[in-house]
């Protein structure tokens, strides 16, 4: 059942409304009962997982709360992460692990058999886990206290709106949400209509036409340079309109029931530098990142050395999250070495803005940020390419013949057409510092903005329901 | 207690989206309802990918009580040279609209014919297909030609399950039926597109094409054919009540029209003829039948592929469209008809 479906729309539709006449505790049954029904609706089958995961780390839960000493706490935790891994580890990485472990045994001429099972991957396994990890992390680290009612750590587990493709919310956010009472007013219920329909319109207008722009180019081989340049830069936008646009949505249906989900994405291409973009991409999983193997792996070393070992080893896994696959990895280590090269250039920026007179400033920021989007091209190169060859094998395509010819000219408009109506907007939200920012504005604005959103929508947008991107990962 | 919002607090109703959607709804009943735009995109669309839309577009601009109606598939479309017709019978004041749209079938027809009417045509000419009857809807193609009219018919020919099974194509229709944009939206996105590379001088304003043209010269290969055939399955995945449910529409279709007294005239598509032996001979048989039965029930003329045998091999580009020689020679038959005065003498079989 996609966001972007007529059964989502009658789905949510009738959920609302009985939402809105139960009081707190029938409602958090009924958001239950509706989560497990979306998420039955991809397969029912792996309802099961959905189910071992929320009783593991709710009794892992527990189990650290009721324990006499330290080890005791450490061992629960232990379990609860291990039986977490475990489960992502067999449904999403067994096959990777093991051709890459016959490869490297092949290096030694030991020749074992590649074993090969036929796994499918249970939609949004790698969000549940990580979000149900975090609860048990937090319980340990004695930031939030255990949930004793398992009906509402079930629903923390997946609350429809953010299950399948995240943001990953943290217990310490979420939780006291689903526990305490909401309130579910008319501001926030328009609010929440903003978000979705910035949101739909990131997903059918921008993404779901690059889509169709993008993947004609990936898959041939002997294009121009200004071909795969231009479908370098439309994959980025997709791949950002499509999650952005799945997250807002997520936020907005959220709002509408009274929660406020995180903010995933914060006009991640408007950044001057590597930091300050994953900062602002994907915020729920870098976040998650940091806070539970950066931070811990660097601890309270000073060492520059040991911070760009872990930075590159974090990023490089931030990769491995988003697929079993090199090329995702190559993805994460390059965006790691990124890092490391901003740190190391950072004190002679610093030097070079300070020098520069106040006009000049605000030229240099611009000039900052599309230089460093021009250095993202190269990364998203290889996320979207189907592998490390392929990914070397666009980038050298990209670097030659680059001229533009007759039958480049619907990939340029195509292009623009997209891209355009989404800065103009981005630009407006990023100065305004909201996504909904157009649904604030006055009423004479307001209304040509619809107007145009909605003829956008009615003439270009991609009406058939495709899939998001990130439930594959 | 939390605060909550009842329906009675839901005052303040969010007055700039309605505006905006009303807004939106009016300038496309403006549009549609201006010459202009129909003109421009006419002028700017293409036979093929824009059928539907230049379906719309002819019967709208065709000029009432004036013409001959051409209706029918591919065939009708690229096999008929009615510029050909205009000339011979231009100084007459007949006019000739050609209203052929790719895949043909009769729920298509079923779901166009009120519109077709209610542009008055002096005469229909139908150039039927085996495939109007004998061939599984393709639902997709629902949506620029959808009216709701279908769906009792479907229902009580089919079953509830198809309409359930196609919902989402139904709901898109249903969404055409209120947007007149979303409806033809292929063909006036993919317009507006070129106008923009158009104007950043990107590329250039095509000729404009009345029809699809014809190759010159004949290219087929009997044997691909024959091979492809070879492959198709029996009965073409054709349920009966599908080819009863089709074989109901187009009979409603030719009820309309002769119910208004419009002469109608209906000739089969010429197909190739290897093509008529072995396998489609057992398709042809049933469907010739149900024509015969028709035309005499109805009174009106018919003439099966049988009648078309002035057409040779060299004369077809595949199994069923013609060359340009070809084209010549159908459209010929079908002026000799006209000026024959033989349309009106209601005949089963040749001249």
């Amino acid at each position: 059942m996609l966001f972007n479906s007529f059964e989502f729309l009658i789905f949510f539709t009738i959920l609302l409304l009985l939402y809105i006449s139960l009081r707190h505790r029938w409602q958090n049954y009924l958001l239950l009962v509706g989560s497990y029904v979306f998420y039955g609706s991809w397969d029912w089958r792996f309802l099961s997982l959905l189910i071992i995961s929320t009783a593991l780390d709710y009794f892992c839960g527990l189990g650290m709360e009721g324990a006499g000493s330290d080890a005791k706490r450490k061992r629960y935790l232990l379990i609860s992460l291990c039986g977490n891994l475990l489960i992502l580890g067999f449904f999403k990485y067994f096959n990777f692990f093991a051709e890459n472990l016959v490869e490297l045994l092949a290096l030694f001429n030991i020749a074992i058999r590649p074993l090969y099972l036929d796994i499918i991957l249970p939609v949004g396994i790698s969000f549940y886990t990580f979000q149900t990890m975090s609860y048990s992390i937090d319980v340990y680290r004695r930031e939030i206290k255990p949930t004793r009612n398992f009906l509402d750590f079930a629903l923390f587990v997946s609350f429809f709106p953010q299950l399948v493709a995240g943001p990953i919310e943290r217990a310490k956010h979420l939780l006291p949400q689903i526990l305490g009472e909401r309130s579910v007013t008319l501001e926030k219920f328009y609010d929440g209509a903003a978000f979705i329909f910035w949101g739909l319109f990131q997903k059918v207008y921008v993404a779901d036409n690059l889509a169709a722009l993008v993947d004609p180019v990936f898959e041939s081989r002997s294009l121009s340079g200004v071909s795969y340049l231009i479908a370098g830069y439309a994959f980025m936008l997709q791949l950002y309109c499509d999650f952005a646009g799945y997250s807002n949505i997520a936020k907005g249906l959220g709002k509408m029931m009274g929660f406020d989900i995180m903010t995933n994405f914060n006009f991640p291409f408007f950044a001057c530098n590597v930091r300050e973009f994953w900062k602002r991409w994907h915020i729920s999983l870098t976040s998650w990142i940091r806070d539970y193997l950066y931070d811990p792996m660097v601890g309270n070393s000073k060492s520059k050395w040991r911070k760009g070992v872990c930075a590159v080893f974090a990023m490089s896994l931030i990769g491995l999250w988003h697929g079993p696959s090199w090329h995702f990895v190559l993805f994460g280590f390059y965006s790691g070495l990124g890092i490391v090269g901003y740190y190391a250039i950072r004190p002679w920026l610093a030097r070079l803005k300070s020098a520069l007179p106040k006009y000049a400033r605000a030229i240099f920021g611009v000039a900052t940020a599309f230089l460093y989007f021009q250095m993202l091209l190269f990364g998203f190169i290889f996320f979207r390419a189907q592998s490390v060859g392929g990914g070397f094998h666009i980038l050298s395509r990209l670097l030659q013949d680059f001229s533009l010819r007759p039958e480049d000219a619907p990939l340029v408009v195509n292009f623009f057409m997209f891209a355009l109506p989404l800065l103009l907007m981005e630009l407006w939200q990023y100065r305004s510092g909201s996504v909904i920012c157009y649904a604030k504005s006055r009423f004479w604005i307001r209304v040509p903005v619809y107007l145009v959103l909605f003829y956008l929508i009615l003439l270009f947008g991609v009406s058939d329901a495709k899939a998001f991107i990130y439930f594959q990962f | 207690m939390p605060r909550r919002s009842y329906i009675s607090s839901f005052k303040r109703l969010p007055w700039a989206v309605i505006i905006a959607f009303l807004l939106m709804v009016l300038g496309q009943n403006l549009a549609f309802n201006s010459k202009a735009f129909w003109a421009y995109f006419y002028r700017n669309s293409s036979p093929r990918t824009d059928d539907a839309f230049r379906f719309e577009a002819v019967a709208r601009n065709s000029g009432r009580g004036t013409g001959f109606f051409f209706l029918g598939a591919s065939q009708a479309r690229e096999n008929v040279d009615t510029r050909m017709l205009e000339r011979e019978f231009g100084s007459e004041g007949i006019r000739f609209y050609n209203l052929g749209i790719s895949n043909a079938h009769a729920m298509d027809l079923y779901m166009t014919i009120d519109r077709v009417l209610e542009a008055r045509p002096t005469h229909i000419v139908l150039i039927s297909d085996l495939n109007m009857i004998s061939s599984r809807y393709m639902y997709p193609k629902l949506r620029p030609y959808f009216n709701h009219d279908a769906i009792p018919a479907i229902v009580s020919h089919l079953g509830y399950r198809e309409v359930w099974r196609e919902r989402t194509e139904f709901l898109h229709s249903f969404l055409g039926e209120i947007f007149p944009f979303y409806r033809f939206r292929e063909s006036i996105g993919r317009i507006l597109k070129d106008e923009v590379s158009i104007l950043a001088g990107m590329s250039k304003r095509k000729p404009f094409l009345r029809f699809a043209y014809s190759k010159r010269m004949n290219t087929f290969d009997e044997k691909i054919l024959n091979e492809r055939l070879a492959e198709e399955r029996p009965g073409r995945g054709v349920r009966p009540e599908e080819v009863s449910m089709n074989e109901w529409m187009l009979e409603s279709c030719v009820k309309k029209i002769t119910e208004m007294g419009i002469p109608l005239l209906v000739i089969d598509a010429p197909y190739y003829p290897g093509v008529k032996e072995g396998y489609f001979s057992k398709l042809f048989a049933p469907y010739h039948s149900f024509m015969i039965l028709l035309s005499e029930k109805y009174g009106f003329p018919y003439f099966s592929d049988a009648d078309l045998n002035f057409l040779e091999r060299e004369d077809f580009v595949d199994h069923t469209h013609l060359t340009r020689s070809g084209r010549i020679k159908f459209t010929k038959f079908i002026s000799e008809l006209i000026r024959g005065q033989k349309w009106f003498v209601p005949q089963i079989g040749g001249l």
